[in-house]
């Protein structure tokens, strides 16, 4: 009997790593958003040893020679709940996860400067999957945010 | 064989006679009849010589054995047999433990499998469902391994922004 009990409980656990891990089905209420901001330049040739392995592909793509992390926010959101990132050039980015439903995630995203909105978007993210959103002119470059979320 | 009294041939009384199985007035009785019966003398020659000759047929087949080889090959036998029956038990109780450890291997490898091995192609990190605001220009592409998804745009104000950068 005690053999069985342990054989069972081997394959439950088993099994609920399996669902664990192959996107629950299990409903999600809250997930994890981060926003890094990310000057892109071509003053010179540095590249933030901790983006070295996202932006790899994206310098195939942009004519930048540096990318400097400028900072990095992260926030621990439930569905429904809004949450804001302050970003440079006196903008803001306001994210709303307004649905979690298998590997993806509903964000509404809605970028501000000053007073006025820029943009509003609903995405699907992918999830700990990113979206980069770039083009804001910032010094002597251009502002690219790296949003990411993982729940 | 001789009846005492009546002096006639008994073959089981002679059979009991050979077989010596007759108390001491039979068997003086037997013989005098014997000795006075020519058929009965005959049919006991014959039944001496039949049993010498079984005797020495057997004698022989004795002699031709060889019990020390004999006793090893039924010490073998049964050792094996008990061997057999001793190591199929071990099996049936090992398999509480081999079914488990097979079950368990299984699932892992499937789950390895179908976590890490069969990796699908990679989708768009993001799916932009809706876009509005006010801005010069937006551009949505990906990158072509990762499919990354990229949202580019350029604000209406934005005197320092610089088109060609893509």
């Amino acid at each position: 009997m005690r053999y069985r009990f342990r054989c069972l409980l081997v394959v439950v656990v088993l099994m609920l790593s399996w669902f664990g891990t192959a996107d629950s089905l299990l409903a999600q209420e809250s997930c994890r958003i981060s926003v890094e901001t990310i000057l892109a330049a071509r003053n010179d040739n540095v590249v933030d040893p901790k983006l070295k392995r996202h932006i790899g592909e994206l310098q195939s793509m942009f004519n930048y020679t540096s990318y400097r992390l400028l900072s990095s926010e992260s926030l621990n959101l439930s569905v429904g709940q809004s949450g804001m990132v302050s970003l440079p050039g006196d903008r803001r980015l306001k994210i709303t996860p307004q649905k979690i439903h298998g590997s993806r995630a509903d964000i509404v995203l809605l970028m501000m400067k000053q007073t006025r909105t820029v943009f509003e978007t609903q995405v699907q993210l992918l999830n700990r999957g990113n979206l980069f959103v770039g083009g804001p002119a910032y010094q002597n470059g251009n502002l690219i945010f790296k949003i990411s979320s993982a729940y | 064989m001789t009846h005492p009294d009546s002096n006639v041939c008994d073959e089981i009384l002679l059979d009991r006679y050979l077989d010596g199985d007759v108390d001491a007035g039979e068997r003086v009785q037997m013989e005098a009849h014997i000795a006075a019966c020519r058929q009965c003398r005959r049919q006991v020659a014959s039944l001496e010589a039949f049993s010498q000759n079984l005797n020495d047929r057997v004698q022989h087949a004795v002699d031709s054995v060889d019990f020390v080889a004999l006793e090893k090959q039924v010490l073998n036998k049964a050792l094996r047999q008990y061997r057999s029956r001793g190591g199929l038990s071990r099996f049936v109780a090992s398999l509480k433990y081999i079914i488990p450890a097979t079950v368990t291997a299984g699932l892992l490898l499937f789950f390895t499998y179908s976590n890490y091995v069969l990796k699908p192609p990679p989708v768009p990190s993001a799916i932009i469902n809706s876009f509005t605001g006010s801005m010069s220009s937006v551009m949505i592409f990906e990158t072509p391994e990762t499919r990354q998804t990229i949202l580019w745009y350029t604000e209406e104000t934005d005197v320092e922004s610089e088109p060609n950068a893509v």
